[in-house]
């Protein structure tokens, strides 16, 4: 237990340091979550769970770093530990939605639906540790975040891993091919490129019917051949006559016949970029698609048409508040720069979020700035008009919907991680600080403020 | 020689519709002013039967305005009844279908979008119109706040769609440039002959065409084939045909009488954009059946006496070559929306430069012909626009005085039947000599 806690700031100097691990060695409870695995009842001043609701001293129960339960009457089980955070307003850890550490590469026209994030992911930058000091839990690391051109590829989940007392900083790679990230301009390149490799994608899911359905036959044939052994040959012949089906899968196939009944339906070749593409089409991650001005947004609508894709956007440009409407009456998922911006060609003062929450679409926050003026610059789009009990969410379970993750990570709900944010106050207020975060259950930063207490 | 009278036949005609027009309604402006609106609910069942009933979309009614149809002339009071994109009615007493959404607008004036006979920037797009055009330009809301509602843009004609990207482009690959490209008449000797050579060939082919549908109609001879097309200009071909016209830039008097003459030599329609020194040789314009594109504060060149002979500009262009019987179009200086350096002869002053035709003697019936229904001729899409008729697509402009006077602004401006631009909305020009304008109120169900 002596060395349970690391000292928050990784630029402490090594005298502090020890003075730090020996005021804790002293004490005989504490935030000592070493092993993610325990159980633990968190006692709390305030809980925002993230999706709008407030708990006043309520309680977080957390079991091998999964929240179990969270309500005013928690019950701690036998052997659970507690941690008094009474002091505490706690929230969800933050979600970056956008997030682009150490991913030098710029978006490039065209298609790189293959490239990943996670091969590109260098856990060691010091900026994986900002942005835990700043409650940042979880991070969607884009295969290239700048850039306002073509197929980027998929995002990665990270977390950081704060100080383990072994490397200084960094973080950890949680989950791969989470999120198709591309950008959609109204130019002809863009617009080409995306119908022309969703057209690819309808290609390769009919050639797979295709080729599904004639080895499903295939396979009929075979067992009605079972059952008639005596017609064996001239059947044989009669396959080899049909001659449509993908050559590969006969050559494969025929040589087995006489051992296996049972066949693996092989599927025809598909190159990385439309696969990745397909994934998404069919649903099995979501996209970001970043988008500059209102016009995008029809020209997107003219493309995809009747598809039913999942889909965020992610907007920039203050014309977007044109076709708010448009993505509010879609239920739209909308990532928005936390800033008052103004009207076009005008001076008059435009609350771009706020525009948006009212025209009814979901919006959450993108951090663009440094991940410590995050909060503030939230903090005066709220001020400014923002609804305030909307705004938590829109810094954790939104984008984590964006990201398609929300039912693993960025709430305070049973089932969720438990990534956990300690304010001293309220986190819209300006001398409120971060006081600890926790990330599955085990605390991972501390304030020097915290330590020295 | 035969396009000629079609063209003098077809002038003849509108000006007759014109004058029929005038000759009929003022009778109805003395009875009263503004007409009273029709009971509500009163016949709204009637209204709807029929062929009116089949074509869904939302019910839009503008009353109480004096309607400038340009081709019906002018209805005081009047309502114009709008269902989805198109005109659905235009008259005294129409009973309003519950549902539609009334414009209280008497005392404004009711014309048609203006047709821009060129223009630049309004969609902010580079390339395709359908993949690039961003619909949310403000150039296209302050040319809709000039009246314009269609606009000629490259080869194509687009609506100002403000919003939408569907319907924009009405119609492409507009008219045969004589003054660019590979068929350009040109100056020189060699590049006229080519040219001159290119369009008796055309001619030849379409006279040996045309025999041979004649005798198939007739079915002479079964082996009888058609004459080849090879070596063809295809753009000539319809030219001769009428069914595409010629458009040239074209200034000086020497260059208008050579192209006049080509035109009048193979019977094609011919579109003279600036036309500087047209109304020098009026006359032979009229003659060749010409359309003139003219600028009327264009200085192309000072008049000088060195040369002998009439010629410079004059503001009196439109309304000599208008007399002499060439149909007249009004273009500004720039199709862009400038908003410096060309000092208000941008396509935000369209009306001006139409006002300044009319200064230099142009009636103002034909100046406003010039931007509607005449300049949809030109551009092939009078079919569509142009005019306030029945049927018609309802691109409509709302203006709180004259057309032609430099104080009236465009207070709303309907495309394909919906509001795109309001001047109350915008913050363009809200701000000059407010007027507030009831909210449209919605024919309610009779109980």
């Amino acid at each position: 237990m002596a060395m349970s806690f690391r000292p928050s700031s990784r630029r402490a100097s090594a005298s502090s340091r020890a003075a730090l691990a020996a005021l804790f060695a002293a004490a005989p409870t504490g935030f000592a979550a070493e092993r993610p695995d325990d159980v633990w009842v968190i006692r709390c001043g305030r809980i925002e769970t993230g999706t709008g609701e407030v708990i006043e001293r309520g309680a977080i129960l957390v079991e091998h770093g999964v929240i179990k339960a969270v309500g005013l009457d928690i019950e701690a089980p036998l052997g659970a530990r507690e941690i008094d955070a009474r002091r505490f307003t706690v929230v969800p850890g933050f979600v970056h939605p956008t997030s682009g550490i150490g991913q030098d590469r710029q978006r490039s026209s065209g298609n790189q639906a293959e490239q990943r994030a996670h091969t590109s992911f260098y856990p060691y930058y010091e900026a994986f540790h900002d942005a835990l000091e700043q409650g940042f839990t979880t991070m969607a690391l884009q295969p290239a975040s700048q850039g306002w051109l073509g197929i980027a590829g998929l995002s990665a989940i990270v977390q950081p891993t704060g100080d383990d007392g072994k490397k200084s900083a960094g973080a950890a790679l949680l989950e791969q091919d989470v999120q198709l990230v591309f950008t959609m301009n109204s130019n002809q390149q863009d617009k080409d490129l995306l119908r022309k490799s969703l057209e690819k994608v309808d290609e390769a899911v009919a050639k797979y019917d295709e080729a599904l359905k004639k080895w499903e036959e295939k396979q009929k044939k075979a067992k009605e051949k079972k059952e008639e052994p005596k017609k064996e040959e001239p059947k044989k012949e009669e396959e080899k006559k049909e001659g449509e089906a993908p050559k590969e899968e006969a050559k494969k196939e025929e040589p087995k016949k006489d051992e296996k009944k049972e066949e693996v339906f092989e599927a025809p070749k598909v190159d990385d970029k439309t696969s990745t593409l397909w994934g998404w089409v069919k649903g099995s991650y979501p996209a970001l698609v970043r988008m500059n001005r209102a016009a995008d947004y029809l020209h997107w609508l003219e493309v995809v048409k009747e598809r039913k894709l999942r889909v965020a956007f992610e907007l920039e440009g203050a014309d977007t508040y044109l076709v708010a409407d448009r993505f509010g009456k879609a239920g739209a998922i909308v990532l928005l720069d936390p800033q008052v911006v103004t009207y076009p060609l005008t001076s008059e003062r435009l609350n771009l979020p706020a525009f948006f929450e009212r025209a009814g679409a979901t919006v959450g926050f993108v951090p663009s700035r440094r991940f410590e003026e995050h909060r503030h610059r939230v903090a005066q789009v709220v001020k400014a008009g923002f609804p305030r009990e909307k705004a938590i969410a829109a810094m954790t379970a939104i984008p984590a919907a964006s990201l398609g993750i929300d039912d693993r990570y960025g709430s305070i709900q049973p089932g969720r991680f438990a990534d956990l944010v300690f304010f001293d106050g309220d986190p819209f207020e300006v001398g409120s600080q971060v006081r600890k975060v926790m990330i599955r259950g085990t605390m991972k930063f501390e304030s020097e403020k915290e330590a020295q207490r | 020689m035969k396009k000629l009278f079609d063209l003098r036949g077809a002038h003849a005609l509108l000006l007759g519709s014109f004058v029929g027009a005038f000759a009929l309604f003022p009778a109805r402006a003395q009875e009263g002013g503004a007409q009273e609106p029709p009971a509500e609910g009163q016949g709204a069942q009637q209204a709807e039967e029929g062929s009116e009933a089949e074509a869904d979309g939302e019910l839009v009614a503008l009353q109480g305005g004096d309607v400038y149809t340009v081709t019906e002339g002018v209805l005081r009071g009047a309502t114009v009844l709008i269902r989805g994109k198109k005109i659905s009615r235009i008259g005294h007493g129409i009973a309003l279908p519950t549902g539609t959404k009334v414009y209280d607008v008497s005392g404004l004036r009711v014309y048609p979008g203006l047709v821009a006979l060129d223009s630049r920037g309004l969609l902010g797009s580079a390339g395709k119109i359908e993949d690039t055009a961003d619909p949310f330009n403000y150039q296209m809301t302050l040319a809709l706040s000039a009246g314009v509602t269609s606009a000629r843009q490259g080869s194509a004609v687009v609506k100002l769609t403000r919003g939408d990207l569907e319907g924009m482009v009405l119609r492409d690959n507009v008219g045969v440039s004589l003054s660019s490209g590979t068929n350009s008449y040109g100056s020189g000797f060699q590049q006229r002959e080519s040219v001159r050579a290119a369009l008796r060939k055309a001619a030849a082919y379409v006279k040996s065409f045309d025999e041979w549908a004649e005798r198939q109609a007739k079915k002479i001879n079964d082996k009888d084939k058609a004459p080849s097309s090879a070596g063809v200009n295809k753009d000539f071909v319809k030219l001769l045909r009428h069914q595409e016209q010629a458009f040239a830039n074209v200034e000086d008097a020497a260059s208008l009488r050579a192209y006049a003459r080509l035109a009048q030599e193979f019977g094609f329609h011919l579109v003279i954009e600036g036309c500087s020194e047209g109304w020098t040789l009026a006359d032979e314009l009229g003659r060749a059946g010409v359309t003139a594109v003219v600028t009327p504060r264009n200085t192309f060149r000072e008049p000088s006496e060195e040369l002998l002979r009439p010629n410079g500009y004059s503001i009196e262009n439109a309304g000599k070559l208008y007399r002499a019987g060439v149909d007249v179009c009004v273009a500004p200086l720039s199709g862009g929306i400038g908003l410096g350096g060309i000092a208000g002869r941008d396509l935000l002053n369209l009306t001006m430069e139409a006002a300044f035709a009319i200064r230099g003697g142009l009636p103002a019936d034909a100046a406003l012909e010039a931007m509607t229904i005449g300049a949809a001729r030109l551009l092939g899409v009078d079919e569509r626009v142009g005019s306030l008729e029945r049927g018609k697509d309802a691109d409509v402009i709302v203006l709180d005085g004259d057309l032609f006077d430099y104080r009236s602004f465009v207070q709303y401006a309907f495309v394909d039947g919906k509001l795109r631009y309001e001047k109350n909305a915008e913050t363009f020009f809200s701000h000059i000599r407010p007027v507030e304008r009831p909210a449209p109120a919605v024919v309610e169900a009779k109980q």
